[in-house]
């Protein structure tokens, strides 16, 4: 920015400086032709008689040529003879240098009366029918120009300085509007990174679209890498669990040393798979910037699903607030996985009923699972965290479940906390980051 | 009961198929999605057994083309995917339970069981009628307390039979829900098999209905109307 202030300062001055030169060119030249045609003319009305006295056959026209020391002179001159001049040099003489020969109109600059600086041009010429050669002289104050000159200057000066700031100052908004856009995108990625929006607008100008085009495509590419990884995480799953299968069950129908070791090590393997899967799925969670997702249709989804399995128990879904208000600031996946557990095990558990509600506080969303069920002593509360703990070994299910829960609830940076419903049961809350939404 | 199971890895199907016969089914297996679409469709089943990735026809749309068919036969979903998207997608689609692999075998057979009864309005594990009872968990048949030893043909029968209480069954619908596809039926043979289970239950539950069929009735609830 002040690159361009100091080279517009210097381009003006240097433009400035040129222009006066050429403007007092010009203005010098048209005076002196000006000064050229007087000269003629007085050249043209002049003749001599034979006294060698010079007279007119017509007067000068300009009055300025009569008024004294006006600044406007002529004199006619010749050797050895008193000069024949104009009324307005009154006593004075231009005192031009006779013995200087000027065939041709020559210009110069003297000093007149009155200290006037005048510009005056001279040439000598034979009049027909007389010899001498007389030297024809007109001058005219140079302060006529001069205050032209100064007026120009000035103008010059005001009108350069107002272009001159007009200029930095255009620069500077230019530079200003040209880079909001930028500043725009800047805050538009602030929002994707915070979950607020997905993609970058499309309301950009022209210059600046492809920029927000082509940044679009990079999240959108980002996120199919990430989409494609866990795909063959996901893959990964499905080819490894059906021989996995195969294998346990084998080991279960038959008996003997190699079917026990058989089954120990493939439920190794499952574990192994189970717990790497799900790091390489956490890990790639993580890196998602733009994850959002809809917590009211992920728990209506589970609650009608477990609805089904278990037609006995009554499931009631309440959510407070705006749905659209009510998004996690995560994977829809992740979401699931953690909910889906929560309401499992509620509904396994319940008696008869399972309570769940979804709010948003602030900057958290708040989903509660409460059942009727026998609950779980406050003393056990931390072990059914632990990996592969199950407190009542007649339920099937792995028992990994609510492990599972804690380890997303806390790569998430959320919280669960495990209470006693009223007037029995369980009371899971579960509370997660929200994504920000500009009041 | 019988039982039809679609799984498409020839290991894990035989396996399933050992264990289910081994917990008292008549199984028949599908290898494909359409094969077992059209088995189910219309062959009659207590229960199916449905593994979601098949080829031909994925899981899903077999389910659906069931359900929309107007088929209730309760489903149980095989699930392999570490998701609750394609647990929730199944369950929408119309099964009534689910199962991940890999599995541990009694969860499987307990949540079949589970289906069974639910299907046929039973709550309960145990079934009763009169004096009998009958332990869906354990395969046990007692009279007045008193167990009683069943082939597991003839405990197949009276199972059947105590999951629809005083409906009346024709002997080809027993044939059918007794055996397996493959098996050489022969209706002749359910005769045998009721007279049979009727003299070792000594109690007067299994009532004929000329023509039409069996009938469980509970013969105090019989004196009493």
């Amino acid at each position: 920015m002040s690159y361009s202030a100091v080279w517009t300062f210097f381009a003006l001055m240097f433009g400035g400086y040129l222009l006066s030169l050429t403007f007092k060119e010009t203005i010098e030249d048209n005076f002196d032709e000006r000064l050229n045609g007087l000269l003629e003319n007085l050249i043209g009305i002049s003749s001599s008689n034979s006294d060698g006295q010079v007279s007119f056959y017509r007067a000068m026209v300009d009055p300025r040529f009569e008024q004294p020391y006006s600044g406007w002179y002529w004199q006619i001159s010749a050797e050895d003879q008193e000069p024949f001049r104009s009324r307005s040099l009154w006593d004075q003489s231009l005192e031009p240098d006779l013995q200087n020969p000027a065939f041709q109109s020559r210009f110069s600059i003297i000093s007149g009366p009155e200290d006037q600086q005048l510009r005056m041009v001279e040439k000598d010429v034979a009049i027909p029918g007389d010899p001498t050669v007389f030297r024809f002289t007109v001058a005219i104050d140079r302060s006529e120009i001069n205050d032209q000159l100064d007026q120009f200057d000035n103008i010059l000066i005001y009108s350069l300085s107002a272009l001159g700031l007009g200029l930095i100052a255009a620069s500077f908004l230019q530079i200003y509007l040209g880079l909001k856009p930028l500043r725009n995108i800047r805050l538009s990625l602030q929002k994707i990174r915070t979950g607020e929006a997905v993609h970058l607008p499309e309301d950009f100008p022209t210059e600046i679209q492809p920029l927000a085009d082509e940044l679009n495509a990079l999240l959108d590419h980002n996120n199919q890498i990430i989409d494609r990884s866990r795909t063959q995480v996901g893959n990964l799953a499905h080819a490894l669990k059906t021989p996995l299968a195969v294998l346990s069950n084998e080991s279960a129908l038959n008996k003997g040393d190699l079917s026990e070791l058989v089954g120990k090590q493939s439920e190794m393997m499952r574990r192994q798979v189970d717990h790497y899967l799900r790091r390489a799925r956490m890990a790639a969670s993580t890196k998602i910037m733009t994850s959002r997702t809809e917590t009211v249709p992920v728990l209506q989804d589970i609650c009608r699903a477990m609805a089904r399995i278990y037609s006995d128990k009554k499931f009631s879904f309440l959510p407070t607030g705006e749905p659209s208000r009510l998004l996690f600031r995560g994977e829809r996946q992740d979401l699931e996985e953690m909910v889906g557990n929560l309401i499992e095990n509620a509904a396994k558990w319940s008696k008869s009923k399972v309570i769940i509600s979804c709010m948003r506080e602030g900057e958290s969303i708040i989903i509660q699972v409460a059942d009727d069920g026998p609950g779980i002593d406050k003393q056990e509360r931390d072990s059914v965290f632990m990996r592969g703990e199950r407190l009542d070994e007649n339920t099937p299910g792995t028992g990994l479940g609510l492990s599972i829960v804690k380890d997303l609830t806390a790569l998430y940076g959320g919280k669960i906390y495990l209470m006693d419903n009223e007037p029995h049961g369980l009371l899971a809350r579960l509370l997660l980051p929200a994504v920000y939404i500009s009041p | 009961m019988r039982l039809l199971l679609v799984e498409d890895d020839p290991d894990l199907s035989r396996q399933m198929k050992a264990i289910l016969e081994g917990d008292g089914y008549a199984v028949d297996v599908s290898m494909d999605g359409e094969d077992g679409h059209f088995l189910g469709e219309t062959e009659s089943y207590d229960t199916i057994v449905l593994d979601l990735g098949l080829p031909i026809m994925d899981g899903v749309s077999v389910l659906t083309k069931w359900r929309g068919a107007g088929i209730s036969t309760p489903v149980l979903i095989l699930t392999a995917r570490d998701g609750w998207s394609e647990k929730v997608a199944g369950l929408d689609a119309g099964a009534d339970d689910y199962v991940t692999k890999p599995f541990k075998i009694e969860e499987l057979l307990a949540r079949v069981r589970a289906l069974i009864r639910r299907a046929a309005g039973q709550a309960s594990p145990e079934l009763t009628c009169g004096k009998v009872t009958l332990n869906t968990n354990s395969s046990k048949v007692t009279v007045d307390g008193m167990p009683i030893r069943l082939t597991a043909q003839e405990y197949k029968l009276l199972s059947y039979m105590m999951h629809h209480p005083e409906k009346i069954i024709s002997r080809t619908e027993l044939t059918e829900h007794i055996y397996d596809q493959d098996f050489d039926r022969d209706s002749n043979t359910i005769e045998v098999f009721v007279t049979r289970v009727r003299k070792k239950l000594g109690v007067a539950i299994i009532n004929t209905i000329r023509g039409l069929g069996y009938q469980l009735v509970d013969p105090e609830e019989q004196k009493t109307q």
